[in-house]
């Protein structure tokens, strides 16, 4: 922390400060009393203000409160302004001021006698003394203070005196007032109401019970609504107003102060009869609590009395109070004849308030000034530690009085004034909270300022990148030079604070320019800007805008909505939270233009950014690749430090402040195009450009590890698998190698209806076909450059790095993966890619993979075997039984037509079929057939098997062959069955007694040569 | 055949440069029975290989690679080049006549100070008068703009009145400028007459230094790559981004 120079100390801050007005001497007053010169008239029967322009100065305001004779009626004058605005200043002002125009004049003269009634003074007794004083024997022993009562006792009067309001046979509502808890909740207010007197800024506001928690209570006692309720109002209503009313009443009989009106009364006339007229000027009638409403009632009503009183109120209670005494009245004429004019010393804007007389120009200067100096003069001690600049050189480096601030830094503290997040501009918070509050720091103004937080976000245009030893002492104390280049501080001013400093900063440009007719933006009162030329009608109805926070709102069509101030405002906004973000790592919040930004620029120098194809633009059958997650078409988060739930592009503070603000630009500015910022130089194109690059760049290469590792895989392994399983299914062998997989499948290959998976091999050869094209288009998406140029040397690693039976392995092993890539064809039919790799209703890569696993000589589950012998079965005895014939003259038909005549079995025309087959034909079906066998007896994995498979079905199901095959096949089992008939004639033979003792056994020994020969050669091969 | 016409993508002529680089010789047929999807050996589909000639056209017009008997190999200053990219554009700097005509619409954009330009509005028109030898319409223009954007010259843009922004990347702008810095601090001079002869045009016809240089520069130190300052003896001073220098230091090992 910096050690500086100061000549004043805590207690003479706190004697100028800290007081209220009615606490210091006069002197001390008027030595910080600074005219309150902006007082808005809200209303006014005052013929002299009617040339004002709506605003009135102190002075005036004082001739028009004295502008009355001895006979006037009561006139009333409301001083409306938000706590710590400056009603007690101008009420304490006004009486000295009432004071001073006699002084010197005789007592018999008419003239006009202040009765002030301060902030501080809020006990009913108190008032009544105030008022008393100018009676001679009013006794007030009887007047008690509510701090003094029992508590309980006044807790039991107060419950009883609520409860006798009802009639007996309201058993629910008289259950609800004697129980526990709504004695407990009046008990708890009536602590904070006694406690209350004694802290002015308190509200004097007694609430014996909140609506809520009465209405609350009442769901408990369900019968009260039926006792209360009537057809207009419902029961809350009528129970919490009875309760006020009563609490009230009783507790003004507990104080016993007499009766209000009649001292009032009996005063006027005390004050007629000396030749005086009564100025009774109450500093907050918020102090008096239960006797508001008899002040408003007596001055409002009674004709007789001749009172001037003056009124403070609290901007929300003025509202309330006359509300309240209109509703009492038959006609709102009577209190409005009253009131002579009702004042205002604040004004609500959009985010608070502001008081009206600070917003002349310098006049928060002037006022800081007066008390300095003030509080300077009373001290009367010299700097400690001391420091080498004469007065006159401190003051000309700081301005006249003004050390340790100068003018900048004043009015950014008060531009800045806010409480509980509101905009709240009053001189008490000016000079209490943070005048008083840096003064008595020991710390230099700068280093404190922000850690007072009763400041907003506090506007500042240094350039995020600048880290100087002087950035905060500039950012409060320097300012924006001409150009908008450089803020600039008197170097005396750092060397006062011993802070390092060349006395200029480098700035972010600040100029604002109209987005629709490029005319440099205004600043309005409330340092908002605007544009001069430009209107605030919609652009697209027509009709007048409303205002509804940042935005003004067609009040046709509330989706048209255009920034306050235009985008100008927007943006100058938005641009000082991104530099606080930058600057001072502050978060983020509003950060959806600045995504539009940035979101706008990637698309502008990508035209698909989210694209996985490499090169993007590669080849039109390519598969759409891509992340897909959010709700934009590029994910962007503005990082506060934290991460995003999900891949995006990044938009971090560590991004150089130029470029981010061009980001923030082009987001707030939408209706110009990107080219018309780079052709106005307002953004720079290579920045852009550059970032843009990379953010795609990154968010691919985040997205392709993503992948890979909750995969395990990587889109070209993927890309990889899909190609080799249709190759092979398209019956283009088990090659795997670059020249295998680059080869073109056409558009409808393999066809569905003519991929061959056995059953054993649990694929569904429609989901190949139906998912096809989206991984062909997928490899070209990997490793196509062009439609009819591959990119070999990348298929080359890719291929060389990997095998059929690893990617099997990793595709079978998936277990997880999140979704946001979307894999298909085209983008209108595309999967999630986990769903693709991983779900039963997608592709489904994992069970092809796996089933491709389970499908190997090594695997435990025997699919390979099982589906071999099931094969071999079906196929094997044709090829076995042709094992050495080659055509058809190798087989002896003229045994089998021997057998024929021996056996009981004609010969059927199968016998021909094959003995007439053609013989070209008849070779190569066997010797394919033979082939094909023995292909599926070696295969030793999936790729394999279906790679034999489908030919062998080709052979035996399609064409000529097929033909030939199943004559083949008829032929085998017809041998067979004529093998079985001889066999059954020779038994039949050998069991016949012929009755002959020597037999010609000839035909028998012939028949049984022939059926041992026609067996030997089945058993041998035809 | 004029480079102007041939039908490449940038992609295209880096993958074949890099299996020459690495593979060589090859031969013509070799290339493309690696680079062609189909049956190379098959006439019928000969229009279809027209992409692969017309890359390795390219690549030989603008001394990249060379056919000696065996088959191709990578030129010999081309071998010696550091980054193929900077090589090409080294290749296409040199050429002059027919083949200078990628390199004349880069001059082009930079004697008019162009940062946006529009190949089908304008930049046709813009090369017509520039480059009248050359038939330029929008499909060679359009090979030229792919081309220079995989290399790194230019951006295609998605924009409502330009197809391109000539604003170069990252990586080749620190390429060129260690190309071209023969020491870490050198005179910036030196410098922009070297990029202005062997790699890329750097002045407008008022001979100032066209603007994508100055973004280019700016850019750099802005991301403290570089250093651009006045020096007092070094040589010619010229605005870069409104800021007089006449002196560059490499701040960062490139």
């Amino acid at each position: 922390m910096t050690q500086y120079p100061k000549n004043w100390t805590d207690r003479s801050v706190e004697k100028y400060v800290t007081q209220e007005s009615q606490q210091k001497s006069r002197a001390e007053f008027e030595a910080t009393h600074v005219p309150i010169d902006r007082i808005k008239i809200e209303r006014t029967q005052i013929d002299a203000w009617a040339d004002k322009d709506g605003f009135v100065g102190e002075a005036e305001f004082f001739d028009a409160v004295i502008d009355s004779h001895l006979e006037s009626d009561n006139r009333m004058f409301f001083v409306v302004g938000e706590t710590g605005s400056g009603k007690s200043e101008l009420c304490q002002w006004l009486e000295y001021n009432i004071q001073d125009k006699y002084v010197g004049e005789s007592d018999d003269e008419f003239y006009h006698e202040p009765i002030l009634i301060p902030r501080q003074v809020r006990e009913p007794r108190e008032v009544l003394q105030r008022l008393t004083q100018y009676l001679d024997d009013t006794e007030l022993d009887e007047a008690k203070r509510l701090a003094e009562l029992p508590p309980q006792g006044v807790l039991d009067r107060t419950t009883g005196d609520i409860t006798i309001a009802f009639d007996k046979s309201q058993n629910a509502t008289i259950d609800l007032l004697q129980s526990d808890e709504f004695k407990e909740e009046v008990r708890q207010n009536l602590d904070k109401f006694v406690n209350a007197f004694d802290d002015p800024s308190q509200e004097l506001e007694f609430e014996p019970i909140s609506k809520d928690k009465l209405e609350s209570l009442i769901d408990q006692y369900p019968g009260v609504k039926s006792e209360l309720a009537t057809d207009i109002t419902n029961a809350v209503d009528i129970l919490y107003n009875k309760i006020t009313e009563q609490a009230k009443e009783s507790i003004k009989d507990m104080l016993f102060v007499g009766d209000l009106k009649e001292t009032l009364r009996q005063l006027n006339e005390r004050f007629k009869d000396s030749n005086r007229r009564p100025v009774l000027i109450i500093e907050d009638l918020t102090g008096f609590t239960i006797f508001q409403h008899d002040i408003l009632s007596f001055f409002s009503d009674l004709e007789a009395s001749n009172w001037d009183v003056v009124i403070g109120v609290t901007t929300g209670m003025n509202q309330k109070l006359v509300q309240g005494r209109r509703a009492d009245f038959t006609s709102e004429e009577t209190i409005n004849d009253r009131i002579e004019a009702r004042v205002a010393l604040t004004e609500q804007t959009d985010d608070g308030s502001k008081t009206l007389f600070l917003q002349q120009e310098d006049i928060h200067i002037d006022l800081a000034q007066k008390y300095l100096t003030a509080i300077k003069n009373d001290a009367d001690i010299d700097y400690t530690p001391p420091h080498n600049l004469s007065e006159n050189e401190l003051d000309d480096a700081f301005g006249d009085g003004l050390y340790p601030f100068n003018k900048p830094f004043l009015t950014r503290v008060y531009e800045n004034l806010r409480e509980d997040d509101l905009k709240k501009q009053t001189p008490r918070n000016y000079l209490k909270f943070v005048i008083e509050g840096l003064l008595t720091n020991e710390n230099p103004p700068f280093e404190h300022a922000d850690l007072l937080q009763k400041l907003g976000t506090i506007s500042n245009t240094l350039d995020p990148e600048y880290h100087g030893p002087d950035r905060d002492l500039l950012k409060w104390y320097g300012e924006q030079t001409d150009d908008g280049k450089k803020y600039e501080v008197d170097e005396r001013i750092p060397e006062i604070f011993d802070v390092p400093s060349d006395g200029w900063a480098p700035s972010v440009d600040d100029t604002l320019l109209c987005e629709k007719c490029g005319t440099e933006m205004d600043e309005s009162s409330e340092g908002t800007p605007f544009c001069p030329s430009c209107e605030t009608v919609c652009s697209e109805c027509q009709v007048p805008m409303e205002r509804n926070g940042e935005y003004w709102v067609c009040s046709n069509i509330p989706e048209h909505k255009e920034p306050i101030g235009g985008l100008g405002t927007l943006f100058k906004s938005r641009r000082q939270e991104l530099l606080n973000w930058k600057a001072e790592g502050m978060d983020f919040k509003k950060t959806s233009d600045l995504e539009d930004g940035a979101e706008r620029v990637i698309r502008y120098f990508h035209d698909d950014p989210t694209s996985l194809l490499t090169p993007p633009r590669n080849a039109p059958q390519a598969s759409a690749v891509w992340w897909d997650k959010g709700s934009r078409t590029v994910p962007i988060h503005v990082s506060n430090g934290d991460e995003p739930r999900y891949r995006k592009v990044v938009i971090s503070r560590e991004l150089p402040s130029t470029l981010l603000l061009d980001l923030l630009r082009i987001g707030v500015y939408d209706e110009q195009s990107i080219e018309e910022h780079i052709e106005a130089e307002r953004v720079d194109p290579q920045l852009l450009r550059w970032w843009a690059d990379q953010a795609v760049r990154d968010l691919r290469s985040d997205v392709e590890n993503d992948i890979e590792e909750d995969f395990g895989v990587t889109l070209d392994e993927i890309a990889l698998f899909g190609k080799y399983l249709l190759n092979v299914l398209g019956g283009y062998g088990t090659e795997f190698s670059v020249q295998s997989l680059m080869r073109p499948l056409e558009e409808d290959e393999p066809d569905e209806n003519k991929i061959s998976i056995p059953q054993e091999l649990n694929i569904d050869r429609y989901t190949i076909g139906n998912h096809r094209e989206t991984l062909k288009g997928l490899f070209r998406a990997r490793f196509h450059l062009r439609s009819n140029v591959i990119n070999y040397p990348k298929l080359h690693r890719c291929v060389s790095q990997t095998t059929p039976v690893d990617l099997v392995d990793r595709i079978a092993d998936i277990t997880t993966g999140n979704d946001g890539v979307k894999l298909g064809a085209t983008k209108s039919n595309a999967d999630s890619l986990s769903d693709f790799l991983r779900l039963a209703n997608s592709f489904n890569a994992r069970k092809i993979a796996t089933e491709v696993r389970n499908f190997r000589t090594d695997s435990r589950s025997g699919n390979l075997e099982t589906a071999r012998t099931r094969i071999v079965n079906q196929y094997g005895t044709v090829a076995d039984a042709f094992e050495d014939i080659s055509k058809p003259e190798d087989i002896d038909f003229g045994t089998i037509d021997t057998a024929y005549d021996l056996s009981d079995r004609s010969r059927p025309t199968i016998i021909n079929k094959v003995e007439e087959t053609n013989p070209e034909d008849f070779e190569s079906t066997i010797s394919e057939l033979r082939e094909k066998m023995e292909m599926i007896k070696d295969v030793t994995n999936a790729w394999e098997f279906l790679d034999a498979y489908h030919p062998l079905l080709m052979l035996t199901n399609a064409g000529t062959s097929k033909r030939v095959y199943n004559d083949l096949s008829d032929f085998t089992t017809e041998l067979t069955k004529l093998e079985d008939a001889l066999e059954q004639k020779e038994r039949k033979l050998e069991n016949e007694d012929f009755g002959i003792e020597k037999l010609d056994t000839t035909p028998f020994d012939e028949a049984k040569d022939a059926a041992a020969t026609l067996t030997d050669k089945m058993e041998d091969g035809l | 055949m004029s480079v102007l016409k041939r039908n490449i993508n940038g992609h295209d002529i880096l993958a074949l440069r890099e299996f020459i680089s690495t593979d060589a010789p090859v031969t013509e047929e070799e290339i493309k029975h690696s680079f062609f999807p189909g049956d190379e050996t098959n006439t019928a589909i000969s229009e279809k290989l027209k992409l692969i000639t017309d890359a390795l056209g390219f690549l030989e017009e603008t001394e990249q690679i060379v056919e000696e008997g065996d088959g191709y190999r990578l030129h010999e200053s081309a071998a010696r080049a550091p980054d193929p990219k900077v090589s090409i554009l080294s290749g296409l700097h040199a050429q002059f006549g027919e083949n200078g005509a990628y390199r004349d619409v880069l001059e082009y954009l930079a004697t008019e100070d162009k940062i946006l330009a529009n190949r089908k509005d304008g930049l046709e028109d813009g090369m017509d008068g520039y480059a009248s030898d050359f038939e330029w319409n929008p499909t060679n223009l359009r090979y030229w703009e792919r081309t220079m954007d995989c290399l790194g010259l230019i951006k295609t843009v998605d924009g409502d009145d330009s197809t391109l922004a000539f604003v170069l990347e990252h990586d080749l702008w620190k390429r060129l400028l260690e190309e071209v810095c023969e020491t870490r601090t050198v005179q910036l001079e030196d410098v922009l007459f070297a990029l202005n002869d062997q790699y890329v045009p750097v002045w407008t016809s008022s001979r100032t230094v066209a603007k994508y240089v100055q973004y280019g520069l700016a850019g750099l130190e802005t991301r403290s790559e570089i250093d651009l300052r006045k020096e007092s003896d070094a040589g010619t001073t010229y605005d870069i981004d409104s800021k007089g220098v006449n002196t560059i230091e490499l701040t960062t090992q490139f």
